[in-house]
């Protein structure tokens, strides 16, 4: 019997019972069972030994190893084990991170300018200060002609231009037609959303003189009237839900011919017009105006160079803002608080 | 424009079992927008959008027409009943009334003289009709003309034969300064290019196709009166009733060209409800001088085109009996259309592209199938793709680091420009604002912002804003120069608002912003700068809010505010770094602080650090006092390093 076996035994179990952290057990598992621990000490000294003492020595020390080996893993699961703890309040907000936001209209854009891209679309954007050339001539509007009543219009004081005219704040986004037709030099396929800012003189709880307007634009060989549907079905599902339907009704705006007005569904009244008995108030029985569309006037195709007898197309103007307010639950009931920059308005998007 | 048409006039022109609601429902989805019907007395009231192209509905007659063609589609009987005017007898002839036009400044205008008993209250009917209409009653004479202008679509006009002198209605362009007083009572000067009536005697009696004068409308002592029916040209009378902001409904039809052939109806059914309702004598012929050639019009339309651009096939006999439902006058021969278009659509009809419409919306766009289009694919011009993906993570980094996106308006006011002292004639300025708040167009965002961190000042005590929006430079006989900026203002300090611009650098992997002091009279000399970008360009300014215009503001606290241009923000922006391989071998850290002052700013160091042999990274500990404490880290690529070759390394940035 190794004589010294029994007082390691106890001072180990001494030194045992005081740990009571992850680390220190495994220092004092070091200390005994480590390369250069106590029972590799023993095992050296008996080295010299008489081959049979060695023996039994030997298989002492192995069990006095395992002995340790086994207390420290029962007093691992000790320590492992979760006991009670001091009550902890997770419920107080201690650390705050920075929560800005981002305008509803930026939200509305990026994900109108998502929709298209899946279909191919480009995003542009074009000028928002622009000659009259643009935003009326070219796009099938003479001078005096009672059309451009639907486009009241901000002029810039300063003396027009020979060639181009005045100089308006741009009333649509429609001037970008043009401005896309110059920049592919005139040959299509043409498939670009323009999103820019338009302007015009009305200021009251539905009406800014400054929003945002989205124009599609589509030119290629055989654009029809039914793409046009297809691509206004595909959008109006997207943004708006599966659940929304819409229709088309004529209309008359001088860069398309034929014209459209689109009107989706009403969510408020589920299309039907009718709340509780009484009429919508939000809607026309039962629809709400989207926007204008229709297929490229042919001397809007010639302003831009574009043979109308080759190609054809399709266009729409939508404004930003009033999708945005369309879609369910935004609930905005004055439209002038969107640019009102007023931090309870903002912090909430 | 907008007309009301009540149900049961409507039903005097279309036979028709379709109920109001049934119209309502109906003629929107295929010919003129019913905004809304209304329950009137006994009746219903359809309020109707006319578009500008459309005059020819403008009327009752003309909405008549459109039900007839729209209302089968629908599975609902509907006829168009004859217009049965006829031309009114003379009972005698004794007065006479003479049209001059030398100058041909219109191109048809008739009159005709009728006596009447006297002048009084109209009919019950009538003016019920008026008053469903939205017209008020005047008197029995005014409201027959109003009345036939509801009913036809042609304005028409009433003169009290013995207030025009010598009986003489003489077509001239006014002369300048010459002044008119309207029926209304108000007095306009008018100018060389408006076109008015004179009674022979150089004494103007009207503004022909826009408003009556007072010197010769009818009165109740009135006993003879003259109807007098002109179609006048358009675009004249367009640019009088816009010069003048006369906008009667006369005016607004007028400038639309309605049919030249409704004004002979228009005059004798005037004629006939005068004899017929109020027992009026017709006392002349009817006087009518006429300058058209009567022309019809026709165009050529290829079956194939209606249904390429349609998108479906639409067969020979639809569209043929859809066009002459609508009065079109259709021949087809081997496929192709030749179609006469009716005098009330002469001037709307002129492209293949109309038929089209005609065709596409009779038949019911609801009834063509959705189909998306497949095309060779168009290729995202590379700077605006850049531009849009740029500013969204711009705004997103901006956004988490707490500052709020807003939108302001692009036109500022005066006084705006003035409380930053600036000078008001380098802003372009609006020629017809309709508020005093949006009357310049900006030249910096920052204005736009300082003065809603104002506004806002009662609501958060700290407050990070941003925009990215376009300034507008003028430019000599040119467009503005449309320039994007981003613009941050916080209260949350200098160094806060510094770190936000280089944090957005670091974020779209731009490269290093530099920051140099600089002079600027918006600015605080104390912290006015110029940020350099990674190219060496200078790209825009930072610093605190110089205190005289925070003061002019009303701003209560420092407010720190930066604007960058966009573009040189971007420029030197990539999707992701390369990488750069770290080293294998150990690294050295040394804490050093820096003398820093005015002669030797911490940007001098910088510049040092560049340069220093094995340094493989620093950053910033701490400052007191301008003692700048940095961290730097040494190692080498292929070896450990020893302590003296740093040691060497630092003697470069301390010595």
């Amino acid at each position: 019997m190794n004589e010294e076996i029994p007082g390691l035994l106890s001072e180990f179990e001494n030194k045992l019972k005081d740990v009571s952290s992850l680390t220190s057990l495994e220092e004092l598992k070091n200390e005994y069972l480590g390369r250069k621990g106590i029972v590799n000490g023993l095992l050296v000294k008996i080295q010299t030994q008489d081959v049979t003492v060695r023996k039994t020595s030997g298989s002492e020390i192995n069990v006095f190893k395992k002995n340790i080996e086994e207390k420290i893993a029962d007093h691992k699961t000790n320590l492992l084990r979760v006991s009670e703890s001091p009550f902890v309040d997770v419920s107080i907000p201690k650390i705050k991170l920075p929560q800005g936001s981002l305008h509803i209209v930026t939200h509305a854009i990026e994900e109108i300018s998502r929709l298209f891209e899946r279909l191919g679309f480009i995003r542009m954007s074009y000028r928002e200060v622009e000659w009259e050339y643009f935003s009326f001539e070219a796009l099938n509007m003479p001078k005096n002609h009672p059309a451009r009543d639907d486009f009241e219009t901000f002029f810039v004081d300063v003396s027009a231009d020979d060639k181009w005219g005045r100089m308006v704040m741009t009333p649509h986004t429609s001037n970008g037609q043009i401005r896309e037709m110059e920049r592919v030099k005139s040959t299509p396929p043409i498939k670009m959303i323009n999103i820019g800012k338009t302007y015009r003189p009305n200021w009251d709880a539905s009406h800014v003189p400054m929003f945002h307007q989205f124009e599609g634009l589509c030119i290629d060989k055989g654009i029809s009237i039914v793409n046009l549907k297809g691509t206004i079905d595909y959008f109006v599902k997207s943004f708006f839900g599966f659940d929304r339907v819409f229709r088309l009704r004529p209309f008359h705006f001088q860069f398309t011919e034929p014209s459209f007005e689109i009107d989706i569904s009403c969510d408020v009244c589920s299309g039907t017009g009718i709340v509780n008995g009484l009429k919508c108030k939000l809607c026309k029985s039962g629809w709400l105006e989207l926007g204008g569309a229709g297929m490229v006037h042919p001397n809007v195709l010639k302003s831009g160079n574009i043979d109308s007898n080759m190609y054809s197309g399709w266009a729409f103007g939508f404004g930003i803002e009033r999708v945005a307010m369309m879609k369910e639950g935004l609930k905005l009931d004055d439209i002038r608080v969107l640019y009102s920059g007023d931090i309870r308005f903002l912090q909430q998007f | 424009m907008n007309v009301q048409i009540p149900y049961s006039w409507l039903k005097d022109h279309l036979n028709t079992k379709a109920s109001a609601q049934e119209i309502y429902k109906n003629l929107s989805l295929c010919g003129p927008s019913v905004e809304k019907v209304e329950t009137v007395a006994d009746d219903f009231v359809f309020d109707i959008e006319i578009t500008s192209n459309r005059v020819d509905t403008a009327s009752i007659y003309g909405i008549a027409r459109e039900a007839s063609a729209i209302l089968p589609m629908f599975g609902i009987d509907a006829t168009l009943l004859p217009f049965s005017v006829s031309k009114p007898k003379i009972s005698e002839n004794k007065y006479s009334v003479e049209i001059l036009d030398p100058d041909k400044l219109v191109r048809r205008a008739l009159a005709v003289v009728v006596e009447i008993d006297k002048i009084s209250e109209s009919k019950e009917f009538i003016a019920a009709r008026l008053e469903k209409c939205g017209v008020r009653s005047i008197n029995n004479i005014v409201d027959i003309t109003n009345y036939v202008m509801l009913e036809f679509g042609h304005p028409i006009h009433a003169f009290d034969f013995d207030r025009v002198s010598t009986s003489k209605l003489l077509f001239r362009k006014a002369k300048k300064g010459e002044k008119i007083t309207t029926l209304e009572d108000k007095t306009y000067d008018l100018s060389a290019e408006d076109i008015i009536i004179d009674d022979g005697t150089g004494r103007i009696i009207d503004l022909p196709g826009i408003i009556g004068t007072q010197n010769s409308v009818i009165t109740n002592d009135t006993k003879r009166v003259i109807f007098f029916v002109e179609s006048n040209d358009k675009s004249s009378i367009r640019k009088t009733s816009m010069r003048h902001a006369i906008r009667t409904q006369a005016a607004t039809i007028n400038e639309k060209g309605p049919d030249i052939h409704l004004s002979i109806q228009a005059i004798h059914r005037a004629v006939e409800m005068a004899v017929n309702e109020y027992g009026a004598k017709v006392v002349s012929d009817i006087v009518d001088i006429n300058h058209t050639s009567d022309l019809p019009k026709s165009i050529t339309v290829p079956h194939e085109t209606i249904v390429s651009k349609i998108g479906i096939d639409i067969d020979e006999k639809t569209i043929q009996t859809t066009l002459t439902k609508l009065g079109f006058n259709v021949k087809n021969s081997d496929k192709t259309y030749s179609i006469g278009v009716p005098s009330w659509r002469h001037d709307d009809i002129d492209v293949p592209e109309d038929i089209v419409e005609e065709v596409a919306r009779i038949y019911g766009y609801f009834n063509l199938p959705c189909v998306v289009q497949t095309t060779d694919i168009v290729p995202q011009p590379l700077d605006y793709d850049r531009l849009f993906t740029y500013s969204l993570k711009v705004k997103t980094y901006l956004k988490h680091q707490g500052a709020h996106e807003v939108y302001s308006y692009s036109m500022i006011s005066k006084d705006l420009i003035e409380k930053f002292e600036e000078k008001i004639e380098l802003y372009l300025k609006l020629q017809n604002t309709i508020s005093a708040d949006i009357e310049y167009l900006r030249k910096s965002l920052v204005p736009s912002l300082a003065i809603l961190a104002q506004q806002n000042s009662g609501f958060k005590s700290s407050l990070t804003l941003f925009e990215i929006a376009n300034v507008y430079v003028p430019q000599k006989d040119n467009l503005p120069n449309e320039i994007r900026k981003i613009c941050v203002i916080t209260t949350e300090g200098f160094y806060f608002l510094k770190a936000l611009v280089e944090g957005i650098a670091r974020d779209i992997h731009a490269g290093e912003i530099e920051i140099i002091h600089t002079n600027s009279p918006t600015l605080h000399p104390s912290t006015a700068s110029k940020f350099i970008n990674s190219a060496g360009e200078s790209i825009g300014f930072i610093g605190t809010l110089s205190p005289r215009i925070a003061d002019n503001l009303g701003l209560k606290k420092e407010l720190f505010v930066c604007e960058v241009d966009f573009e040189g923000l971007i420029e030197q922006a990539k999707s992701i770094n390369s990488y750069a391989p770290y080293t294998q071998y150990a690294v050295i850290k040394r804490d050093i602080t820096l003398t820093t002052d005015s002669s030797r700013p911490f940007n001098f160091y910088k510049n040092v650090l560049k340069t220093l042999p094995h340094l493989i990274n620093w950053e910033y500990v701490g400052e007191y006092e301008g003692k700048v404490t940095i961290r730097l880290y040494f190692a080498r690529q292929d070896k450990n390093l020893t302590e003296d070759v740093v040691d060497t390394s630092i003697k470069m940035l301390i010595s």
